[in-house]
């Protein structure tokens, strides 16, 4: 009988010994899990807060239309691109009807030319003249040298009018190709400025719109993260709970060996009961941690 | 291909289809024939305008002295409507 007792006794004790062990482990788990739990949380928070700030900080630097920026620089460079064209094809039509006038002017040296040409066929008629007096008169020999000089005269009149006429030519060549260069410096299709100008129209809105949908993601993962991470903080109830349950065991087991395995005289139980009830009084004051949930936990600690 | 005709002092020049640097030659001599108190270029039948075209609408305005009352673009729809408004020419003439 005696041999059972004590077995019974070291079962229980052991028994005991293994749940105040297992409660020190649960705690010291807690102890090395929370702070990487919590630390892994807390980047996520920081992350996520660095990426609503960037968020933040590339729409500013995006901009609006009308706020500068990078999309205001946009539009100020399609602006003046746009400006710039229309100027160089203000300036250009310009020159064109420049050239117009000068080519007018080409045209009057052209009739200069055909006066010229006449003024040669009446010397020539001239010329044909003093031929006939040269064969009829005794004066035979002069009007013969003023015949051949005159003729002389019609000739190079007529050479002289077809390098005008050549130079003239080839004027009128080189005016027409500078105003067809000009024509061209002058024209330029608008339509890819005005794509241009829709296509970052477009863009802008795109980039609003994710932008605006980015951030209104990433701070109900803000909110989520807050959230997780206060509701992180029962370690602290778990650790005083797991506390006063190895208090618990202690006096159990406490009770159990000096009673119950013991052998207590009735009035030495009687004066133990009295200390015991105290004692267990004193760990229910002890205990910190009352509520049963998370939420009421929240309330009471935070 | 480019109509012209002119009332009581204003002349009314009409482009069909493409306004762009082929039309200059027709334009000028438009323009050159008459010595008009106001314009009016109207637009509404033309297709297409460049830059060239937007550099003619403006020697028109230079030959009233950059008065802006004086010379008036009758605006369709389309591509010429976009063009203008991108050029911002409501600044520079009178549109109707």
């Amino acid at each position: 009988m005696q041999d059972h007792t004590d077995l019974l006794r070291g079962l229980i004790a052991r028994a005991f010994h293994g749940l105040s062990d297992d409660t020190r482990r649960a705690q010291g788990l807690l102890r090395d899990a929370m702070p990487k739990v919590v630390g892994s949380f807390r980047e996520l928070q920081t992350r996520v807060e660095e990426q609503v700030k960037l968020i933040t900080e590339v729409s500013a630097a995006l901009g609006s239309s009308d706020t500068g920026g990078f999309i205001g620089g946009m539009k100020v460079i399609i602006d003046t691109f746009v400006k710039d064209l229309i100027s160089v094809s203000r300036q250009s039509m310009r020159v064109v009807e420049r050239v117009d006038a000068m080519s007018g002017e080409v045209d009057g040296m052209v009739r200069d030319a055909g006066k010229l040409e006449n003024m040669a066929a009446a010397t020539r008629i001239v010329a044909l003249n003093a031929q006939v007096e040269a064969n009829r008169t005794r004066a035979g020999q002069v009007f013969r040298v003023v015949a051949d000089e005159t003729k002389q005269l019609a000739r190079e009149a007529d050479q002289f009018s077809a390098d005008i006429r050549g130079a003239v030519d080839r004027v009128r060549e080189r005016l027409n190709e500078t105003q067809n260069i000009v024509g061209d410096l002058a024209s330029h299709d608008m339509t890819i400025a005005l794509t241009t100008q829709a296509n970052l129209a477009r863009t802008v809105e795109t980039i609003d719109a994710a932008n605006a949908e980015l951030l209104v993601t990433l701070r109900a993962l803000q909110a989520q993260v807050d959230a997780a991470m206060t509701a992180l903080q029962f370690d602290d109830i778990l650790t005083q709970l797991l506390a006063s349950i190895d208090r618990r065991i202690l006096l159990l087991e406490e009770v159990w060996l000096d009673s119950i395995a013991g052998s207590l005289a009735p009035e030495q139980t009687q004066h133990m009961l009295a200390a015991w009830e105290r004692r267990h009084a004193g760990l229910n004051e002890r205990q910190a941690v009352q509520q049963t949930t998370l939420d009421a936990g929240a309330a009471e600690l935070f | 291909m480019i109509r012209t005709s002119s009332t009581d002092g204003t002349t009314t020049i009409t482009v069909f289809g493409k306004f762009n640097f082929g039309c200059y030659q027709d334009f000028h001599r438009a323009l050159s024939g008459v010595a008009a108190n106001t314009y009016v270029i109207d637009l509404s039948e033309t297709t297409y305008v460049d830059s060239a075209a937007l550099g003619m609408l403006l020697l028109v305005r230079e030959r009233v002295g950059d008065d802006r009352r004086r010379v008036t673009l009758r605006v369709g729809k389309g591509q010429p409507a976009e063009v203008l408004r991108l050029a911002n020419f409501a600044t520079l003439f009178t549109i109707a």
